[in-house]
């Protein structure tokens, strides 16, 4: 069905009462705000002293400049940033993603109590506040925390080898925060799959592995993309795990801004790394979403082969 | 867009409790409202349980705290060139200073500071603030004081701080560059404080423990160079004394730099930590209480530092805020009674004598300086260099 429906209108059948206030929500909330982030980033800056005003203000008012982008764009301190951002925002992502796959399965395949349990399971951290979540992870991982206790006796952590702020944490932080969202998009995809195709493909007499090789996972791929996408979005722009369980080593943009905006008092050069690590994400959703649409193709169908396929073979 | 005083006022409005009788000829500010704008964490305890209190009783005022870290100075100058956030605030040097002496240090001056020829903060009327000579001379003698922009007080000390685990003893600021704790040491984030500790070091090191800030101001470089070569002894830089607290407790680090008050904190739960702090290179925090010269209740202010600095106001700041105080008599009686306090904070003629607040002067000798500090320090200390 074409978009639009009958009035041909971008809003479709919905009038006006509907869509205004998503509009106006979408204008005050986000439009807005980014404009004048935007008009933010092309004051000069009034220096970077440091904590405090350092210079002489915020911004310098009434002046017009690209300075502040072409300042972090030369900085190689800022570059090391972004690579660390990118690097984050991927290595969450595709950890949440992974781990959020046969998760979600099991609960696809769940049923009953069951089912609404690992639900639950998936649904109660994000009711924790996210400093308490980050406590507990730092406990976990400290040097005589639960986790180094039961590693450390296998082998598999050497004594003085630390967890808590580490690349290791943040990661781990990370996916914590980012992991039943995933979850969610991917349990909505396998029901919106259903199992008749799944079950078909096995009375076909294709192995529990090509079925789910060859049905589940072409026709859950968009799904499992969204997710993807989708995490990758929080990773790139990851403040809270860096920032609590990682060290200096682990600032993202998100940390950058932060210190430019609310410890340098920097706004001029805070909004520019703002509005540049927009444009990074969305650089690189675009990147990935690409490439992950490249493998398989849209809704294709899933190639189970057909009766007569498999008689001649 | 709704400000900061106007929600606080209507906070005042909504549930102050009625003030105790008193004649309204002793309550001079009856009616009248006073925003204070204070650092966050344990002076919480002291301004709602002291401060607001007998203040309100004894003027007539209503006063509402406005708690902040380091928004506090953004939040004035973001009120520019309308009235103040606050009418009273505190604030440190690393802010206080640029807000004292922005058209001087900055090289660029905001235009209405310029205009105006004027700090950030109003020259105070001594006359109206009698307590500020009760201060020991140490405390106040800066320029902040001496041209009149603010009341310095000194607040937290650096502290050593070691857990119970390591042995040998650590006893001095060199004992952190002892190969057995390289990796293990935690450190503030901020250079304020840590480049200091670098400093102590390096003078310990160097056979001249006690001499840091000496060494700061006459090799700056030098200590920059040192931190340089020797983050990598730094297991964690804690960025608030809850964490440096919770790190040490849970060993992401087993010695390092503290302020005394959060070391205080730990020795008065009977935590497994030992305070060690060397009698060499001691330094404190110097707190600013400026009053802005956009606000409107100058007089009222006043008063309001002036009952800050009252003696019963800094007992109370000491037993009920556990911070350190301007008033040597009062502290020699704090610490009589509560020793946990008086390992953390001076209270003898010597050591209010020779206190020395961290090496600001040395830090914000200039705008240049203070941004290569910063910059030096984010980029090639807290990381390593690119």
């Amino acid at each position: 069905m074409a978009r639009g429906g009958k009035s041909g209108s971008p809003w479709g059948d919905a009038g006006w009462p509907l869509w205004l206030p998503a509009a106006a929500l979408a204008a005050v909330g986000f439009a807005a705000p980014l404009a004048w982030l935007g008009r933010l980033s092309l004051y000069e800056s009034a220096g970077s002293g440091g904590y405090g005003l350092g210079n002489a203000g915020l911004y310098v008012a009434g002046t017009l400049t690209l300075d502040n982008y072409r300042a972090l764009l030369a900085d190689p301190y800022v570059w090391r940033i972004a690579a660390f951002t990118v690097k984050l925002g991927l290595v969450s992502a595709l950890t949440s993603v992974a781990l959020a796959y046969p998760f979600a399965l099991v609960i696809d395949r769940a049923r009953g109590w069951t089912q609404a349990a690992l639900l639950g399971a998936t649904i109660l951290p994000k009711f924790v506040n996210p400093l308490v979540v980050i406590a507990g992870i730092e406990v976990a991982l400290a040097q005589d925390g639960p986790v180094r206790s039961l590693l450390v006796p296998l082998g598999l952590v050497g004594e003085e080898t630390r967890l808590a702020h580490t690349f290791l944490a943040v990661v781990v932080g990370e996916v914590v925060f980012v992991l039943p969202y995933a979850v969610l998009i991917l349990v909505a995809t396998f029901a919106s799959v259903g199992r008749s195709l799944v079950d078909a493909a096995r009375g076909l007499g294709a192995s529990p592995l090509r079925a789910f090789l060859e049905v589940t996972l072409p026709l859950t791929w968009r799904g499992t993309r969204a997710a993807l996408v989708l995490c990758l979005v929080f990773g790139l722009s990851a403040f809270t795990a860096p920032f609590f369980l990682g060290g200096p080593e682990h600032y993202t943009l998100s940390v950058l801004v932060h210190r430019l905006v609310l410890v340098n008092l920097d706004w001029a050069a805070g909004a520019a790394a703002a509005v540049e690590m927009l444009g990074l994400a969305v650089l690189l959703v675009l990147v990935a979403s690409r490439l992950a649409a490249t493998p398989r193709t849209g809704d294709r169908e899933a190639t189970v082969p057909a009766p007569a396929e498999r008689s001649a073979a | 867009m709704i400000r900061r005083r106007t929600l606080l006022a209507a906070a005042l409005a909504s549930g102050i409790p009625a003030a105790p009788k008193v004649s309204r000829a002793a309550r001079p500010f009856e009616g009248e409202s006073l925003v204070i704008g204070a650092y966050s964490g344990p002076t919480q305890r002291f301004f709602e349980q002291w401060f607001v209190p007998q203040f309100e009783r004894r003027t007539g005022a209503k006063v509402a705290v406005s708690y902040y870290w380091w928004e506090g100075i953004p939040n004035l100058v973001a009120s520019l060139p309308g009235p103040a956030p606050y009418d009273l605030m505190v604030t440190d040097p690393t802010q206080g200073y640029p807000a004292i002496l922005g058209d001087v240090a900055a090289g660029r001056p905001d235009e209405d500071r310029k205009a105006a020829g004027q700090s950030l903060f109003a020259k105070i009327d001594w006359a109206n603030v009698p307590n500020a000579k009760r201060l020991h001379p140490a405390v106040v003698d800066n320029f902040v004081v001496k041209e009149g922009y603010g009341v310095t007080l000194a607040g937290s000390g650096m502290a050593l701080v070691v857990h119970r685990d390591v042995t040998p003893e650590v006893a001095s600021w060199g004992d952190l560059l002892r190969p057995d704790l390289a990796g293990k040491v935690g450190l503030y984030d901020s250079l304020y404080m840590s480049l200091f500790t670098f400093a102590a070091m390096k003078a310990a090191a160097d056979g001249k423990a006690g001499r840091a800030h000496e060494l700061l101001a006459a090799d700056l470089d030098g200590v920059l160079a040192f931190a340089r070569a020797n983050r990598h002894r730094v297991a964690y830089w804690w960025p608030n004394s809850a964490k440096a607290q919770e790190q040490i407790l849970m060993k992401g680090f087993l010695a390092g730099n503290m302020h005394t008050q959060a070391a205080a904190n730990l020795l008065r739960e009977e935590k497994p930590v030992r305070v060690v702090t060397p009698a060499e290179d001691r330094a404190y925090v110097q707190y600013i209480w400026a009053i802005p010269r956009t606000s409107a209740k100058k007089r009222l202010a006043e008063a309001a530092l002036d009952f800050l600095l009252a003696p019963e106001s800094q007992r109370a700041l000491a037993t009920i805020g556990l911070q350190n105080i301007g008033i040597l008599e009062v502290a020699r009686e704090v610490a009589a009674k509560d020793p946990t306090w008086a390992a953390a904070y001076p209270h003898t003629d010597e050591e209010y004598r020779t206190l020395r607040y961290y090496p600001y002067d040395v830090y914000l000798r200039d705008a240049a300086t203070w941004a290569r500090l910063n910059r030096f320090w984010e980029r090639e200390v807290l990381r390593k260099g690119v």
